[in-house]
């Protein structure tokens, strides 16, 4: 049940499936990088986590999310983000038993850190009747490009951690993100990241695909997609 | 002390025992599969009595298998398997 408090008709929603504890950081950095490039294009921004997810059980699917808007954002009281426009999947796993399209507008980002064949990963994306609303699936090899925390089991991550933002895989993984959606800018991702190497290299080999031959809405053929992703 | 548990709300019972939740399945926390070599799985039971969440099964006529709905991949039955039978496979190499 969604409760549309107030309607911001320009702002972007941007949602980051993780897993808790491990990847945790990852996400929030990928939030917090979104949310803080807006910010420096002169856009207002929110950036939080989700905590009803249960996010201090380790490998548990858990949410960060990221708000863009030009206008002033009066959504103070949704603590989730229940329209997404970009959906970024932290762990490849994730696109397997989790509602990650859930509630997306038409011509949502769907950005995936996978090395594997994306083909293969799109059939799992659920709820399905909504795959038709996804403009785009890019693939992004974020654990090869950020020496990121991952599978640390680490509990306290996150709390007492001095790593700066954007210091791991989250920041090739925002990079994707920026460049699949245009939601910021290459510029003000590298003003903010820690590890601007993974920046630039996610910026530069993200493999964005588009899901329905970049128009958003209109029905999905999978042997069109066969034809058009090998 | 029957007359006393008849008058219980039904809202208060909790059906028991109770194998399955269906609103809490942890199977999407898990990313490496357990898969069994059924060769070299001597049925010793290792794994099922250290598995947390009750998900190794040997009710069936074919040896273990793991309730997969609950499976979070923790991979402690892989390591307390005394012949090494029970390997981690990554979870998207299946297609089910």
């Amino acid at each position: 049940m969604t409760l549309a408090v107030a309607v911001d008709a320009k702002m972007q929603e941007v949602t980051v499936w993780t897993r808790g504890v491990t990847l945790a950081k990852e996400a929030r950095d990928t939030a917090t990088l979104l949310a803080k490039a807006g910010s420096l294009e002169g856009k207002y921004n929110q950036s939080f986590d989700n905590y009803v997810d249960l996010p201090d059980r380790i490998n548990v699917p858990v949410k960060s999310y990221a708000r863009i808007s030009p206008e002033p954002i009066e959504t103070y009281y949704e603590y989730e983000n229940y329209r997404p426009d970009v959906v970024v999947l932290a762990e490849e796993t994730l696109v397997k038993g989790n509602p990650v399209l859930k509630g997306c507008k038409d011509g949502t980002v769907v950005i995936i850190n996978t090395k594997r064949d994306i083909n293969k990963l799109v059939k799992y994306l659920s709820p399905q009747e909504n795959l038709s609303k996804v403009k785009v699936v890019a693939a992004i090899d974020a654990d090869a490009l950020g020496a990121g925390v991952f599978h640390t089991f680490d509990g306290t991550e996150g709390c007492i951690d001095d790593t700066k933002i954007g210091a791991g895989v989250g920041a090739a993984m925002a990079a994707a993100a920026a460049k699949a959606s245009g939601i910021v800018k290459l510029e003000s991702l590298l003003k903010i990241a820690e590890n601007k190497t993974a920046v630039q290299q996610g910026w530069d080999t993200v493999v964005i695909l588009p899901l329905c031959n970049g128009e958003a809405g209109c029905p999905v053929n999978p042997s069109r997609l066969e034809l058009e992703w090998k | 002390m029957a007359k006393v548990y008849k008058q219980v709300p039904f809202a208060a019972i909790v059906p028991s025992p109770q194998t399955e939740n269906e609103g809490m399945i942890t199977g999407n926390w898990r990313f490496l599969r357990p898969v069994v070599d059924k060769e070299q799985c001597t049925e010793c039971k290792t794994c099922y009595i250290y598995c947390p969440d009750a998900c190794v099964n040997f009710a069936k006529a074919d040896g273990v298998s793991f309730n997969l709905k609950y499976c979070k991949g923790c991979g402690i039955c892989s390591n307390v398997c005394p012949v090494g039978a029970i390997s981690r496979v990554p979870e998207l190499d299946f297609d089910e």
